[in-house]
């Protein structure tokens, strides 16, 4: 009687170089075919250029937006206002996170409110934020720290939540003050936690522009769109949202280098 | 020594005094609803040495404005001529001569004309609508709130059917109602022209009843709060401000290229929208006078029997003519 | 507990040097009550230092209560205790914060003082781990794992060293591994030692005297003279293992 078996050579070395420029290859080949097929759609007349301009009446207008200037304007001046209203908004949620995370007192007095507060379309919010706070920067940066905060108190409180309670009592038996228990074990241990809370943050400032640049702005990502979407121009609506969508892949890069610099005590998807 | 000191003082006191200066100065904040304008004026030069300043609001939409209006941030608000109607009608107080909140203040458009109406009803040639009646039965985009939900209601009457009668398809703003009608979504549609310009010069799409057939004045108008009309020194600069913009018409009227040029870098026209909007935006103020009111008092009464206001509302409340000698206001005529 | 600013341990404890001989643990009538349940009925217990006891009895007893109040995480209900201000617990999971570098682990918040990192280093040098200094604690085995919480507890050069049944999730192999190195440190050391542990093999091969706790009382107190590098398999062991076996049966 025979066994029927089957044989494995493994060689640690060339199949994995090969592997990794291939996915890279791979990982292209579907945005790229997408493309071709939407321009040849296009050329064929099969789109009616309304509905869906082709990349290169897309790629037009980045050139009547670039010729213009309003393009090199509204990428400093969004990503200013954006930025503003995260560091604020992802700083205050941050701690008021913590603070809740920590404090069974902290987290009966301002979570349910918060909670309340959370739920509120904050597009709906413009024309009340414009009576309450004017239509200078102040009230577009208030509508982009309102849209950041509520991702980053979330997960910095349930990251904190989730932290072991030994670990606390470890503290507490090794005579840690509080102020070291937060810097040595809980900041540090709810970190994967509070950056997935930033990811969402950067996202929801930067789709907050759209809103906040409502009020008064005569530059930035949100106006043009704002203004293209007035006069229906499809093409630099569509253009607009690739630039978003850049925004996204960039906060994406941005947010994974702080995971490799922040979180090295973790295992990584690309390692044993 | 000495010199240097009275050097010294001479320049503070000259500081001083340009300080001093610049604070008397009013600054009129004014609203307006695309970037348009304010280019255009700037271009046009008229406001070169007022004794005013002025700072423009970008605020889209009526909401913001009035919005804006009322939390004091600006003192005049750009809408449209009924949005004061719809705001005097959910008034939680009547309003009454005195205690009104706000006026409007200036109104202007364009003289008649089939090929730039402001307002229009149209329908998609695929869908075979002929005439008003022929309505019946079918899809019919709108917006809610302003003279576009006017023109859909004054449509209906004038095509003698009501809102049962047809598909009433609703959005919430004039953008999201053309964009449904231009890409076949819907057979008919109520709104501004300019929306919807591309489909009706490529023929998908024609004109039923613009707003001269359903009587609709379709102004773009200034709102002031009343507190800013009683600041004498607001009032004389408005003054002012009027009488020096009364005279933009006739550069508009002279500066086609210019303008239109203007137009389409500043809103990011296509050149056939933009010759369009240079149409649309020339014209002059118009006089507050029966004749307006009278149609304004129209528009409101089938705003109010279209339930599109719980209120009947007296639309003279909302309107002050004080400025409308200074305006030069004359009003629209027919033309080709 | 190194340190005077702990959370306080009794109310009414204050910093005074311990009388007698050396005892690091000094308790007369302590008393614990959950509620209406007793699980502690005026407890009196005295460690001296360089002695190694064993605490065991049925679950329930109370042994891991009484460890856990002379730690200092619990507070008894009544009574009186003296324990050394110097005292450091090892716990039955390694209790590793695995976003700090092994180091860091043992020397906690003394990281940024100076020569800090050098003893941890002895430390970790002396439970065989001194190459994983720089390593990160998802890299430890479970073995490796519990020895940087006991160089973490050695670090703190302790009077009295608690261990609450550090060897209990440690496979055959790795345990015997490392509670020959719990003796080894405590032989160079000599701190007063207190295991909570079930398994009474491992209380007769460590200690020096194994207390059997029952009904919320100490109901036999047993010596164990037998010579170090104990063999579990002679007469004399398996003699000691009965006695305590007989008492652990009357103890419910």
């Amino acid at each position: 009687m025979t066994v029927k078996t089957l044989e494995y050579r493994f060689d640690s070395q060339a199949p994995a170089s090969r592997a990794h420029g291939s996915s890279a290859a791979l990982r292209l080949l579907v945005p790229v075919v997408l493309v071709v097929a939407w321009q040849l759609c296009a050329s064929l007349g099969w789109l009616d250029d309304f509905v869906l301009p082709s990349p290169w009446h897309i790629l037009l207008a980045y050139q009547e937006l670039w010729h213009t200037g309003e393009l090199q304007a509204a990428l400093p001046v969004s990503l200013a206002r954006a930025g503003l209203g995260l560091a604020i908004g992802g700083g205050l949620g941050l701690v008021l996170g913590v603070i809740a995370g920590l404090s069974a007192h902290a987290e009966r007095l301002y979570d349910a409110p918060l909670q309340m507060v959370r739920t509120i379309p904050f597009i709906a919010l413009v024309p009340l934020f414009v009576v309450w706070f004017g239509i200078g920067e102040l009230a577009k940066v208030l509508l982009i720290v309102g849209a950041a905060i509520f991702p980053v108190y979330l997960n910095a409180y349930h990251g904190i939540r989730g932290i072991d309670k030994k670990l606390l009592e470890l503290g507490n038996s090794f005579a840690m003050s509080r102020a070291e228990q937060v810097r040595l074990i809980v900041l540090p241990l709810a970190m994967p936690s509070i950056l997935v809370g930033w990811r969402y943050a950067a996202g929801s400032a930067l789709l907050g522009l759209v809103a906040a640049e409502q009020i008064n702005s005569s530059a930035g990502l949100g106006y043009i769109l704002n203004n293209a979407n007035q006069f229906q121009r499809t093409d630099i609506i569509i253009a607009g949202i690739l630039i978003y969508a850049l925004l996204g892949v960039l906060v994406d890069i941005i947010m994974r280098q702080l995971e490799r610099v922040l979180l090295t005590w973790r295992p990584r998807h690309d390692q044993p | 020594m000495n010199h240097t000191l009275k050097g010294l003082l001479l320049a503070a006191s000259v500081v001083l005094s340009a300080h001093a200066g610049a604070a008397d100065r009013v600054t009129l904040n004014i609203a307006y609803q695309d970037a348009g304008f304010p280019a255009l004026i700037q271009k046009s030069g008229v406001l070169d040495g007022a004794s005013f300043d002025v700072k423009w609001v970008l605020l889209t939409g009526p909401a913001a404005n009035l919005s804006a209006l009322y939390g004091k941030a600006i003192d005049l608000g750009h809408m449209g001529d009924t949005s004061l109607s719809i705001e005097q009608a959910n008034a939680r107080e009547p309003w009454t001569a005195q205690n009104a909140p706000l006026k409007i203040v200036a109104g202007w458009r364009n003289d008649y004309s089939a090929s730039f109406a402001r307002l229009v009803t149209a329908v998609r040639t695929s869908a075979h609508i002929d005439t008003p009646q022929a309505l019946a039965g079918h899809t019919w985009a709108w917006n809610y709130g302003g003279y576009n939900h006017a023109q859909y209601l004054v449509s209906l009457v004038k095509a003698g059917i009501t809102e049962k009668d047809i598909k009433p398809i609703k959005f919430n703003d004039g953008a999201s109602s053309a964009a449904a009608f231009v890409s076949g979504q819907t057979d008919a549609y109520s709104g501004d022209l300019g929306a919807i310009l591309p489909a009706v010069k490529k023929g998908d799409a024609k004109v039923l009843l613009n707003d001269r057939d359903t009587g609709i004045p379709a102004l773009g108008v200034w709102t002031a709060r009343s507190d800013v009309l009683a600041d004498p020194a607001k009032n004389k600069a408005l003054e002012e401000y009027f009488s020096r913009l009364s005279g933009y018409w006739a550069w508009h009227r002279d500066h086609q290229a210019e303008a239109t040029e203007v137009l389409q870098t500043t809103l990011k026209l296509t050149p056939e929208r933009a010759a369009y909007e240079y149409q649309v935006r020339a014209g002059a103020f118009r006089p507050f006078d029966d004749a307006l009111l009278a149609q304004e008092q129209k528009v409101a009464d089938a705003l109010y029997d279209g339930g599109a206001i719980k209120r009947k509302v007296d639309v003279r409340l909302g309107f002050d003519g004080r400025y409308n000698a200074a305006q030069q206001a004359v009003p629209a005529r027919e033309v080709q | 507990m190194t340190s005077h600013n702990a959370a306080p341990r009794f109310a009414t404890a204050t910093p005074s040097p311990l009388a007698g001989a050396a005892p690091v643990v000094h308790i007369h009538g302590l008393s614990k009550h959950y509620g209406e349940q007793t699980v502690l009925q005026a407890l009196d217990f005295t460690l001296q230092k360089g002695e190694f006891v064993a605490l065991v009895g049925p679950s329930g007893t109370g042994k891991t209560t009484l460890l856990r109040i002379i730690g200092g995480l619990e507070q008894a209900s009544s009574g009186r205790a003296r324990i050394a201000e110097k005292t450091a617990i090892v716990f039955q999971d390694p209790r590793l914060i695995l976003a700090q570098r092994v180091w860091k682990n043992v020397v906690l918040q003394d990281a940024r003082k100076p020569g800090a990192q050098a003893r941890a280093l002895d430390a970790l040098a002396e439970v065989g781990l001194a190459n994983k200094a720089q390593a990160w604690p998802v890299s430890l085995s479970g073995g490796e794992a519990q020895r940087v919480g006991i160089a973490r507890a050695l670090y703190r050069e302790p009077d009295l060293l608690l261990l609450d049944e550090p060897f209990s999730a440690l496979d055959a192999f790795t345990r015997r591994k490392v509670q020959d190195l719990v003796v080894d440190l405590w032989q160079r050391h000599r701190p007063g030692v207190l295991l909570v542990t079930h398994d009474i093999e491992e209380a007769v091969l460590l200690a020096d005297r194994v207390l059997v706790l029952g009904g919320g009382l100490v109901k036999a107190d047993v010596p164990v003279t037998l010579p170090r590098k104990r063999d579990t398999t002679s007469a004399e062991f398996n003699a000691i293992k009965r006695r305590i076996l007989e008492h652990l049966a009357s103890a419910h």
